[in-house]
């Protein structure tokens, strides 16, 4: 009675482990979910789109702060051109 | 008279993009609460709303890389490098799309995550030439001799467009066939309906981004010459690197 209940087929060695996988009977077969696909293929999109915004946006940033940095630079060249005293920053 | 060109660039970008977003709506809507459940795959097949429209997509911002090469090799402007390089970033990001919804539908159409189908391995291999593109344009420096190498490569990228379009008629494999030529086509009009406004919105949607990239592209060659006279004239505490 008791053999009756332990698994059908135990490997004999670690080698014959990954030999021995068996089909699943009847309609436990394996599905994915149409509903959970759908729901990761439509998030995928949008996380791909919104990373690529996101890159874009951090390069206009960088360039932003640089051309900043460059305008000072420029009006304190231009200060000391004129005398000395640095012009005012630009607004 | 530029500032004014200017400002009336950005008035129709806003009004493109205001659009494209209504559009968006418009098709998530559709697609969600009109379009049919197809009988055989169920609602998965949804999916194809908006992979078909980003292989397209993808095909927009490769055909933008090919034109802004050839126009970069004929002319040499910066207008049309920038233009090449954010061509090859749309179509890495609309192939990225494709490369990953398309096995979301697979493993529930062919209990596959991916299969070595021509179609499949023709669009990927498309996808790593943008990719190349992209890393030379980072690594490689920004000399005219990089931006002409580029500017071959995205040329001859635009040359596995038409296999990865025509591999499915010529060697067969498991993509489905359903709006080409052989194909029954959608049977439902409003799944016709759904199909047709993700084109137009994914249309709408690559124009802004390729836009956009440019634009970037465009602002950020006018700053490195200006960063070149800076240190030429001693302005800049920065060393080039």
């Amino acid at each position: 009675m008791k053999e009756e209940t332990a698994p059908a087929a135990l490997p004999a060695s670690p080698d014959e482990r990954a030999t021995t996988f068996q089909a699943v009977q009847g309609p436990q077969a394996e599905h994915y979910s149409g509903e959970v696909l759908l729901v990761c293929a439509y998030g995928v999109l949008w996380v791909i789109l919104l990373c690529w915004v996101g890159l874009l946006w951090r390069k206009q940033s960088a360039m932003n702060a640089r051309l900043e940095e460059l305008d000072r630079e420029i009006d304190k060249a231009a200060g000391a051109a004129a005398g000395g005293t640095p012009a005012p920053p630009k607004k | 008279m530029t500032r004014a060109r200017a400002r009336g660039a950005d008035t129709v970008f806003y009004v493109l993009l205001a659009f494209t977003t209504l559009v968006f709506v418009a098709e998530i809507l559709i697609v969600f609460l009109r379009a049919p459940v197809e009988a055989r795959m169920g609602i998965v097949q949804k999916i194809f709303y908006f992979h078909v429209p980003s292989a397209y997509a993808m095909y927009l911002g490769a055909a933008a890389c090919f034109f802004g090469s050839i126009g970069y090799l004929v002319r040499g402007t910066d207008g049309a490098d920038a233009i090449a390089r954010a061509g090859a970033e749309a179509a890495v990001v609309f192939g990225a799309i494709v490369l990953t919804t398309g096995p979301l539908w697979g493993a529930k159409a062919w209990g596959a995550f991916w299969t070595w189908d021509p179609r499949l391995t023709t669009e990927l291999l498309s996808v790593l030439i943008y990719v190349a593109y992209l890393v030379l344009r980072s690594f490689a420096g920004d000399g005219s001799g990089e931006r002409r190498f580029a500017a071959a490569l995205g040329i001859l990228g635009a040359a596995n467009l038409p296999i990865i379009h025509f591999s499915v008629q010529k060697w067969g494999g498991q993509h489905p066939t359903v709006i080409t030529g052989r194909g029954g086509g959608l049977q439902h009009p409003d799944m016709k309906i759904a199909l047709t406004l993700g084109f137009v919105a994914f249309t709408l949607l690559a124009i802004l981004l390729v836009w956009a990239a440019a634009r970037v592209e465009m602002a950020n060659s006018r700053l490195r010459r200006a960063e070149e006279d800076a240190i030429d004239l001693g302005l800049d505490t920065r060393t080039e690197t």
